[in-house]
């Protein structure tokens, strides 16, 4: 079965749902949590991301470079039913390790949201190879190249967990588990716990965010591992022995992710905000061939927000 | 007879209209004239924080004019104190950092007597939106 369409059919399902709920929520109370509650905000980023990289020779340099994205955030709330698709804004539709999800809050003490979800945790993708083989004419002199490419797809990762949300005066914790995922191939588990301070001057919103995340050997090896049968593909794509993509299987490992930022409203629908990120990648998957990026990810911006 | 008698009752009940209509206008022009004597203006006339309960922090200006000169206070809802007092002066210009949770008016009074009022509006960016639900199944 093709988990990623059911996913994808459940969150068309609730986009449609809730807004014919609109009508019946009018009718049930005034408590306001049978009212369908949305947030919508689009932010323009830019930035610079520093790590370092593997060239073509296998080397690693430092690299620099800058982005600028545009980013869609939104959240819809009703009757303990959410949609969430995680963005810039540090309004509290997201935690650190947070993406795209759609769920039930079932249980609310007054500091805790409780949530049973199903979350988009990893994105999916493929590495591609690119094998350049040169052509001779009949004579032996050089005719051109042909460009031989190499996928190796990984598909993405649709997990269902449970996700505990602390909020304090200024604190904000959560803690989620996954220990299901929709993909068979994929499996394992994931655990996380971040927490976010914020810091007010003025009206300036100053925060600063730690989180770890564990991810089990099933999954880190599932994007990360190299199998004999595709180190052998590699190599015989590259037409090179002397390459690093040799057999690879993956540990469980912890990511930690630390990020300060600050959020400054110009006007009511308009948010300025900034933000440094440093991602530490977890040796399980630095150590692997296929992994072209270093240790330590930098990441810093601006942007502007606004919210509808 | 019953026509004239008719007329009489006409007379007596546009009388009555336009007496009532410069009745009811008495307290409006009051008001225009006091309106007229006394002005205060606020800038901004809004503070936005980024969520909804947040102390705003605004730098604001608020300016009166009066017609004659005497002594006047501007004050805050919020507070019994004066913000600030100007004896025998026709006009004045209070710039100072402000900061509230909630709307707030200001007040330019003489003696006890409330001459004109602004009102500066809270607003942000981001609600508050926790549920008190506690175990909810559908």
């Amino acid at each position: 079965m093709d988990y990623k369409h059911t996913f994808n059919l459940l969150i068309l399902g609730l986009l449609l749902l809730l807004p014919a709920s609109l009508l019946q929520a009018d009718e049930v109370s005034e408590s306001g949590d049978s009212e369908l509650e949305s947030f919508f905000a689009i932010s323009l980023i830019g930035g610079v991301s520093e790590t370092n990289q593997l060239d073509q020779n296998f080397n690693r340099v430092n690299t620099t470079e800058s982005f600028l994205a545009v980013n869609l955030e939104m959240q819809l709330r009703w009757k303990g039913f959410f949609y969430e698709n995680p963005g810039n804004s540090q309004e509290n539709v997201d935690g650190l390790f947070s993406g795209d999800a759609i769920g039930y809050n079932f249980y609310n003490t007054r500091n805790w949201a409780v949530d049973l979800y199903a979350v988009h945790a990893h994105g999916g993708g493929e590495f591609v190879f690119d094998g350049i083989e040169q052509l001779y004419d009949e004579e032996g002199e050089p005719a051109g190249i042909n460009v031989h490419r190499l996928t190796l797809p990984r598909d993405s990762n649709y997990r269902l967990g449970v996700r505990a949300t602390g909020y304090f005066s200024d604190y904000l914790m959560q803690f989620i588990a996954t220990p299901v995922s929709f993909e068979d191939e994929i499996g394992g588990f994931g655990l996380s716990a971040s927490i976010r301070r914020t810091w007010l001057y003025k009206n300036w919103n100053f925060y600063g965010t730690v989180g770890l995340n564990y991810q089990s050997s099933d999954i880190i090896d599932y994007y990360w591992g190299l199998s004999d049968s595709e180190s052998a593909q590699i190599e015989d794509h590259m037409r090179r022995t002397d390459t690093p993509y040799k057999p690879y299987e993956a540990d469980g490992g912890v990511m930690a992710v630390g990020q300060v930022g600050f959020e400054y409203p110009l006007t009511e629908h308009l948010v300025f905000g900034g933000f440094i990120t440093s991602v530490l990648r977890p040796d399980a998957v630095t150590d692997s061939p296929l992994s072209s990026e270093g240790r330590l990810v930098s990441t810093a911006g601006l942007s502007v927000t606004y919210v509808f | 007879m019953n026509q004239k008698f008719l007329k009489t009752d006409n007379f007596s009940y546009l009388v009555g209209l336009c007496l009532s209509l410069f009745l009811g206008l008495l307290p409006w022009q009051s008001q225009a004239q006091q309106e007229a004597l006394y002005t205060l203006t606020l800038s901004p006339e809004k503070c936005v924080a980024l969520r909804q309960g947040q102390t705003c922090y605004v730098d604001i200006s608020l300016n009166w004019k009066a017609q004659e000169k005497a002594n006047y206070c501007l004050f805050a809802a919020s507070q019994e104190t004066p913000l600030q007092c100007w004896q025998e002066a026709a006009e004045g210009e209070l710039n100072m950092e402000f900061s509230s949770s909630e709307n707030t008016w200001f007040y330019l009074k003489r003696q006890q007597a409330v001459l004109a009022q602004v009102e500066l509006k809270m607003a942000w960016v981001y609600k508050s939106k926790r549920s008190s639900v506690t175990w909810r199944v559908f």
